[in-house]
Formats: structure tokens, sequence, C-alpha cells
């Protein structure tokens, strides 16, 4: 009798350590998040994602390190010099992070055949965008698509349609009937150096230049992109040296400005100035420019990248898989932009969207319309330059002094073309 | 005994109203704006036509600015004021001692030590964040308030010292000695006599240490990572998104809760800052 | 007796120096190696040493560095001449007796507490140059034909920053006056009134002699930390238009954290400490001479 109560206890002991030793083994791996949506929906989205994945992977922990994009950067290279390395991170242009050595490479994992994640899944031009050098470095979540952006009211008071502005001189011919009084056609927030340098970028791919190229034979096409805006000074308003995006935007507003070159973020910005020009506002490629034989618009993304450093990589690139299935990855996308899948309807698309911008619902759908078709016809994407807030900088320079008068077109190339080669060298 | 009598600079008290008034409006024009701002909701914020009155009041914004979903506010203001509170009351300890030495004593290395505290003034920003986010992760207190207050020293102990030394140098000569000869130590001299008479001081270095830490961004951007110990100029900060949509009208409540905390710890503490303090000693 | 004295002084300045030290000689040494170095976070992490290059290309090489410092030096001496200014007289005024002064006094700090990235904001929105409330009101009474670009034009943007500067910094100095003013004992302005002192002379011979120490301290207060503030300026215009508004402060900034050209940004550090070491070093001999 005795022996078979030694050997029950000893068997409960048994099972007692069995268990244990599972649910310790099962240890939790914290994957450290920099999430850089800070603004009120784009954190709804990212708490509500956390529980989730909690929920269906509970070994897994989410902790996030929230920073504006404007700070992202920095802060990663101030952590990264210091030896504290996240793991997981939200990121747009990843040359600078790139260059730091920061990055951890993709092609491994997005190649192998377990991945849930394939290259195909997304369009080419916003995929492209995370490829530097041939290696890619983050996974796309949305994207963001550069183009024209019209109040179309504006336009059909003085008599142009949508089908209007297909060149530089219709634009200009546009323009000339749109401005009057305190009224301007063009917006150009020049005020800042990203998007002094920006503008001129969308411009410059519309007609098949770089401006970052300072080789002799784009001299040409380089010139006219700033004879471009020497033409355009009449029509932009001259408080615009001054402006960045924000105030870009509130000029588009109320309608003080018809015309912008703005991406597809442009929803979410003016929802919160006034979404009552939503219905009013039309996406177009940029016109092409008299060197260009069709126009191209520039695409980036916004997506998902992990550190060198980090240590869980394997888990980091788990998470990854999974906000970039569908469902994951399209509601994300309708919190900011546009979907960098190309498995998902403008319908459903514009329905998620609706959830965020509920009264614009049908207008923006057009608009969302409007930059799909921008990307599938014209899309190629954003080129990638090192350096280039140096760059931006000495440009901002040169742009305030045309667009004051005090430098023309020739003078600019000149000077730029200096200045770019001695940020090259560095 | 009118005080207004010994400051007789305004020949009347309307004069007086007058600058007052004037003062005011200057000082308080844009903090009326955001104020006003903050009751309209968010699309009435950018109308281009400026108006005088609110159609619409309400407290959405400022229900949205403290609540967990909207800006989170009532967490960071906590950490805040922990932070900056104990900054202050830090550098009111370091700053009356060596203030003290400073301002009353011409000893060897005076002006050296001066000059080291402008030395140590002068490294803030940007450069010191990385030494600085190394030394916090080896003692394992990043994103912790300590942390905080630790750098926020750095910044206002120099100053501090300097500005105490202005104030001590003012107390009357020999003071310490007289009550020395009556039997006081050194530091029941200094605690007794001479500390009672640099009041006004160290309320103005309390609240100027407050601040300093109240208003710093950059480091506590760099410093902390979640709402643990984020402070509210950071929690203000993010707002701003750049994709999503941003609550305009939520920013000016933010902008406006953000302000109170240190104008009403203010109000309460001034009252320590009225003449009578040093002609007392003389008397004794 | 000297000798104890000496001892007393430092055993009452050794917490602070002790924290300091602890505190500041890393970064210090760090920045100082720094300086002496190409680490530029982008051309991977191998830096090396180069000596005295980076000083001397900013002293004699970099077109920009001159202009940056002359910025500077407008900078600060503009932003605490005027802060002073209003300081001063707000200080008078608010030590008077009067109801409600705790409610005036604690609303003068608005300014100074008011969130930098708020108060850009604002001041953007009051100097913009297509609707800012500054041209609106000036139009309205018929001051200006036109708007102007106020912070968009070299000439008007440096009146609209360091106008943006005092309003944020002078309440400090009312604060520092205001303290300054309670150690002013009353039996000197009876002897001085009974002499006949009245109005602006009781003001210019008696209170300002008697607020000297306490505007020499805050004053090169409000200088040094005015040297190292970049937030404002670099929320307001970046620096811009081009360089125009470009200090050592924000110089530093964008060489280490836009450029991420962190050896070059160390050397303008040490190079701007050694200005305002030498700055503070002929003040502090000024007072001396006309010590009290």
């Amino acid at each position: 009798m005795k022996k078979t109560h030694d050997v029950l206890w000893f068997i409960a002991l048994f099972l007692v350590l069995a268990v244990t030793s599972i649910v310790w083994a099962e240890e939790k791996t914290t994957i450290r998040f920099v999430y850089c949506g800070t603004s009120e929906p784009e954190k709804a989205w990212s708490a509500e994602y956390k529980k989730d994945l909690e929920k269906r992977y509970p070994h897994i922990s989410i902790e996030y390190i929230y920073i504006p994009w404007a700070e992202q950067e920095k802060k990663i290279a101030i952590m990264t010099q210091a030896g504290d390395y996240p793991d997981l991170i939200q990121v747009q242009d990843v040359t600078t992070l790139s260059a730091m050595g920061v990055l951890e490479p993709l092609d491994a994992y997005i190649d192998s055949p377990n991945s849930r994640v394939k290259r195909t899944d997304f369009y080419p031009a916003a995929f492209d965008y995370s490829i530097i050098n041939g290696v890619l470095y983050s996974v796309p979540a949305h994207m963001t698509a550069y183009g024209l952006i019209v109040n179309k009211e504006m336009l059909a008071q003085a008599g142009f349609g949508l089908e209007d502005l297909k060149t530089w001189d219709d634009l200009l011919k546009v323009a000339e009937k749109v401005t009057h009084d305190e009224v301007y056609a063009y917006g150009y927030a020049a005020g800042l150096p990203r998007f002094a340098w920006r503008d001129a970028m969308i411009a410059g791919y519309s007609n098949g230049v770089l401006i970052a190229d300072t080789s002799p034979e784009s001299r040409s096409k380089y010139i006219e992109v700033l004879k471009w805006y020497e033409k355009l000074r009449p029509y932009i308003p001259p408080a615009a040296v001054t402006w960045s995006y924000p105030d870009m935007f509130r000029a588009f507003c109320q309608e003080q400005v018809a015309m912008i070159a703005a991406g597809s973020f442009f929803t979410a910005n003016v929802y919160a100035i006034d979404p009552g020009i939503v219905p009013k506002s039309r996406a177009i490629v940029y016109p092409k420019g008299p060197s260009a034989e069709r126009p191209s618009a520039m695409v980036a993304n916004a997506g998902w990248a992990i550190l060198k450093g980090s240590k869980a990589k394997d888990v980091a690139w788990f998470v990854i898989e999974d906000l970039s299935e569908r469902d994951n990855l399209a509601r994300e996308a309708a919190v900011v932009g546009l979907p960098a899948r190309r498995d998902i309807t403008i319908d459903e698309f514009a329905d998620l969207a609706g959830i965020y911008y509920p009264d614009i619902k049908d207008a923006n759908r057009q608009l969302i319309e409007d930059w799909l078709s921008i990307v599938s016809n014209y899309g190629v994407p954003q080129a990638k330059i090192l350096r280039q807030s140096e760059m931006e900088v000495k440009f901002q320079e040169k742009m305030y002094e045309l667009l004051t008068g005090t430098l023309d077109a020739e003078g600019f190339y000149e000077r730029i073309v200096k200045d770019i080669e001695e940020i090259r060298k560095k | 005994m009118e005080e207004g009598e010994c400051m007789r600079i305004f020949r009347s008290l309307r004069t007086q109203y007058l600058y007052l008034f004037l003062i005011m409006a200057f000082t308080l024009f844009p903090f009326f704006w955001l104020v006003f701002n903050s009751f309209k909701p968010s699309r009435e914020i950018f109308s281009a036509r400026p108006t005088l009155y609110v159609k619409n009041p309400t407290l959405e914004n400022y229900r949205w600015a403290l609540g967990p979903k909207g800006a989170n506010l009532g967490r960071y203001l906590l950490n805040s004021i922990l932070a900056a509170g104990l900054t202050s009351l830090l550098t009111i300890v370091f700053a009356t001692t060596g203030g003290y030495a400073l301002g009353r004593f011409a000893f060897w290395g005076r002006e050296g030590i001066g000059v080291f505290l402008v030395l140590s003034q002068m490294f803030q920003g940007p450069l010191i964040m990385i030494p600085w986010y190394k030394m916090a992760s080896a003692m394992g207190i990043i994103n912790t308030r300590l942390v905080l207050v630790l750098i926020y020293g750095t910044a206002t102990i120099p100053t501090c010292v300097w500005l105490m030394s202005g104030f001590y140098h003012g107390v009357p000569k020999d003071l310490e000695e007289a009550a020395m000869i009556d039997g006081c130590s050194h530091f029941g001299a200094f605690w007794r006599i001479v500390l009672p008479l640099v009041v006004p001081g160290i309320i103005a270095t309390g609240l100027y240490s407050f601040i300093i830490a109240w208003n710093d961004y950059q480091y506590a951007l760099i410093l902390t990572s979640s709402d643990f110990a984020k402070t509210v100029q950071v929690g203000l900060a993010e707002l701003m998104g750049f994709f999503g949509k941003t609550s305009w009208g939520g920013i000016m409540a933010s902008g406006v809760l953000t302000s109170l905390p240190v104008i009403v710890l203010f109000v309460v503490i001034q009252r320590y800052l009225i003449e009578g303090l040093t002609s007392g000693a003389v008397k004794s | 007796m000297i000798e104890k004295r000496y001892r007393v002084a430092y055993m009452f300045l050794l917490p602070t120096l002790v924290y300091l030290f602890g505190f500041q000689i890393y970064p210090l040494f760090e920045n100082i190696r720094l300086s002496f170095t190409n680490l530029s976070l982008l051309g991977g992490q191998e830096s090396r040493f180069i000596g005295w290059q980076n000083y001397r290309y900013f002293l004699f090489a970099d077109e920009k560095f001159w202009l940056i410092f002359r910025n500077t030096l407008l900078w600060v001496f503009g932003s605490v001449l005027w802060q002073f200014a209003l300081g001063i007289p707000s200080a008078l005024v608010l030590n008077r007796k009067f109801r409600s002064r705790g409610l005036w006094r604690g609303l003068i700090l608005v300014p100074w507490v008011m969130p930098v990235v708020v108060v850009s904001i604002i001041w953007k929105w009051i100097f913009d140059g297509q609707w800012g409330i500054l041209n609106f009101v000036l139009r309205e009474f018929h001051l200006l034909a036109r708007n102007v670009i106020w912070l968009g034009n070299p000439r008007t943007v440096w009146f609209c920053l360091l106008l943006a500067s005092a309003w944020k910094g002078f309440p400090y100095v009312t604060i520092m006056m205001l303290a300054g003013l309670q150690g002013i004992e009353k039996e000197v302005y009876e002897a001085a009134k009974v002499d006949g002192a009245a109005g602006f002379a009781l003001f210019r011979y008696i209170t300002l002699p008697l607020l000297q120490p306490a505007i020499f301290v805050s004053g090169l207060v409000a200088i040094v930390t005015t040297w190292t503030k970049f937030e404002l300026i670099w929320s307001l215009t970046e620096g811009g238009p081009g360089n125009a508004t470009s200090t050592l402060a924000t110089y530093i900034y964008s060489n280490s954290f836009v450029f991420y050209e962190m050896g070059k940004g160390a050397s303008l550090a040490v190079l701007s400490t050694i200005v305002v070491l030498f700055i503070s070093f002929f003040y502090i001999r000024a007072l001396r001479r006309s010590n009290v």
C-alpha cells in the first residue's frame, strides 16, 4: 500500500515539474518597436495591433518606443552610438540609417521559402524604394505617391478642367488665369529645405532629371527645371518662401492657392484643417516638362526594418510577416496613406479609410483611385540620395534667392552643381 | 507705511496701472490667442479672417488632451512635475551652499571656479547626449525620472550657484562674525542668520531651475522612451505628427495645460518676494 | 582665521564641484576628443585622428563661420538687452502693492513657460506673410501698404527673432530683478527722499546701483544660456533664409544631427565655448573693477 502511495506521489511530482518546465520554457520575447506614428489615430492603431498580436502569440510582447518622424533618425543615431539597439523600427527613407550601418539586410529573410511575405506582393515602385545598392532594408507597409493636387472648382471657375494640365505650358496658362488679387495658383513650401527640395524633385521627375544629378548631360534639363520656377514666380504667393508643409496645406484649404505638389498624405493633413476641401480636390500626375516623353511620379514608402544589433531578429521578422498580412497592412495603411500591397482593392481600402475619414468617404475614395492610377501608370521609385539633407539646405538657400529675384537659373545651376559635388566627395 | 511710497517712480496710481496693462497685454496676447483657440473645435481654428468670438465653444479639446486615448497629458504632467520638482530641490541645496562660498569668501581660485561654472553651463546641447546616454545606460537609469533630474542638475546648478552668489553679495558683511561671537558655529550662523536673508534668491533660483527642467525638450526626448518617464514637452511635440491627422484644437488645449502648473505654483510662492525681509536683520 | 574661512568656503563648495565634475567630466572629455577626429556617422564608423583640421576648417576655410559668429553676437546681446529693457520696468511695476499682485506676478511667467513648440507655431502665425496678425493689424491701421514677409526677408527677420526672444525671455529677468529689489532696504529710500530725490532720479541713483549685483549676475547667466539656445530659432526659421539667422548653436546642431558630422560639430562646440569663456572673463573683470 505504501509503495503505491510513493509511486503516486512520484508521478504527481513528475507531472508538476513537467508542466512547470513547459511554462517556464515558454519565455516571452520582448520586441522593442520604434514606432513613429504619433498622431492619435496612428497611436490607436498601434495599441490595437499590439493587443491583437499578443493575444494570438502569447510568447511575444511588444514594447513601443514612440518618437515623431522628425526626431527618429537623431534618436536612433544616439541610441546605437551608445550601444542600445531596439529590435524593430518603422522607417521611410532608409538611406541614412543604412549608411550608418544600423539596419539588417532583409534579403535572406524575404527570399527564404518559408517566408509568408514575398517581393511580388507589393507594387514594384514602392518596393524598390526599400532597396539600396541591391540590398533590401525594409518591407513596405504603406506607400506615398507624389503628384499635383488641384482644386477643381477653382480651376473650373477659370474655365479649365483636369485634362488641361498635361504639360508645363498648360500649367502656366492655367496659373495665369487663376491668379488674381490675393489668390495664387501654385503653393510651394519653400521655407524649409526638405520641402523646397521635394517640390523641385517632383518637377524634376516630370522632366526626366534628378535634381541631385550634376552630370553635364543633364545640364539643359536641370536648367529647364530651374527656369520653370522662374516662370512660376508670379503665381506663387510671396509668403511661400517662409512656408513649411502645414502652411502650404492651410493655404490650399483656404483656397488661397489652387495647386500644390504633394503626396498621398494630403487627406490626412488637410482633414485636420478643413475636410471640406477634399471633395473639391483631385490628384493628377505632375504635368510633364519639355524634355520628357511622358510624365513620371515618384513613389516612396513607409515600412518596417530590423536593427543590426537586435537580439531577437527572428522574432522581429515574424512580426514583420504578420504586419505584412493583407488585412493588417490594409488597416495600417488606411490611417495615413495608400496600401503597398497590390492585392488590396480600391473599394476595400476606401471603406477602411472611411473609418478614419467618415464625412468625406466618397471624395476620399476618388482621391485614392487617383493616386493608385498614378502609381500604376507613372510610378517610379523615388531616388535615394546619400547626404540629401545637406544638399537640401544648399538648394533651399538658392531657391530663396531665385524666388525673390536675386538669382537666375544659370547662376543657380553653376552654384548648386559645385555644392553637390563637394557634398558627394565626403 | 505705504510700500508704494518708497518707489515713487510712477507719479500716480493711474500711470502704474497703465504700465501694468501694457506689460500684461504684451505678455499675454499670444497666450490669450492660445486659450481662445483651445475652446474652438479644430476646424474653426483656421478661418481666414481672425474672429473675436468663439462660435461653438467646447471642452472637447481638454477632454482629449487629458484622456488616455488622446494626448494622455495626465501622466506626462505628473512626470514633469516630479522631475522638475526634484530638480528644483536638488538645485536649491547645491546653489545655496555653493553660492554662499562664491559670494562671500575671497578665497584662492574663486575666479577659476567662476570660470569653471560658466564652462559647465556651456556644456549643454546635442553633443553631450551620446556620452550621457552611455552613462545612463551603464547605470541602468535610461527612461527614468531620475536621469532627467541628474542631467537637468548639470544645467541648473552652475547657473544657480552664480545667481545665489549675487544675492549673498548683498547681505551685510560680518553678520556671521557677530553671530559666531555669540556662540554660533559657522554653519549655524549660515543657517540661522544668512539664509533667511536670501529667501528671495532661493525663491528665484528654485523657480528658475523648475522652469528649466519643465521646459526641456531635447534631453527628455532622447533619454525617455515610454509613458513611464516621458515629460509633457515630449508628449506635446508628439502630437504634431507628420502623417496622421493632427488635432489642432487638442494641441492648443495641451499647450494651455502645459503652461498652467508653473504659473499656479508661482502665484502661491511669490508672496515670499516682499520687502522687509532684509531690513529686519539690520535692526537686530 | 583666514585659513579657517578658506576651509569653510571649500567645504560649502564641495558638493557642487563633486556633482559637476562627476557628471560633466566624461561628456567634456568625449567632446574634446571627438573634435580632433573626423567621425561621421554616415561614412561607416572608421574615425581617424586628424589633429587641428576641423578647427582650421572653420576658422579659415569655411565661408559661413564668421557670418554665423556675428549672428550669434547679435542674437545674444540683442536678446539680453531687450530682455533687460522689458524686465526691469516690469519688476518695478510688480513690486508695487496693489490688488491681485500675486496673480499678475504669476501671469508674467507665461512667455517663459509656454512650450517652445507652441510658442513657435504662434509666432510663425503672427509673422506669416500671407495671413499673419501683424500684417493684418498694420494694414488695418494703414501703416503698411502691402504684406511684409517678416521671416523671409533678411532685413526684417532679426527684428522678429529678437522680438520673440525678448518676449520669451524677459520674465526671467523680471523675476531676478524682483528678487533683487527685495534686498534693498527701505531706509535707503527714506534717506534719499528726505534729500529730495524722486521719480527717475531715485531710480537712477539709488535703485539701479543697488540692483547692480543682481543685474550683473543674471546678465551673465542670460548671455551664457542664450548663447546655447537653438530651439526657438530652429523652429522659426531653421537658420534661414539662407544662413541669415544661423547661430553657433544652430550650426552645431545641424552639423551633428542633420549632417551627422560629429567631429565637426564637436569642434564647433569647443570653439563656441572658448569664445564664451573669453566674454565671461572680461565681463567678470569689469565687475571687479567697479565692485561695490
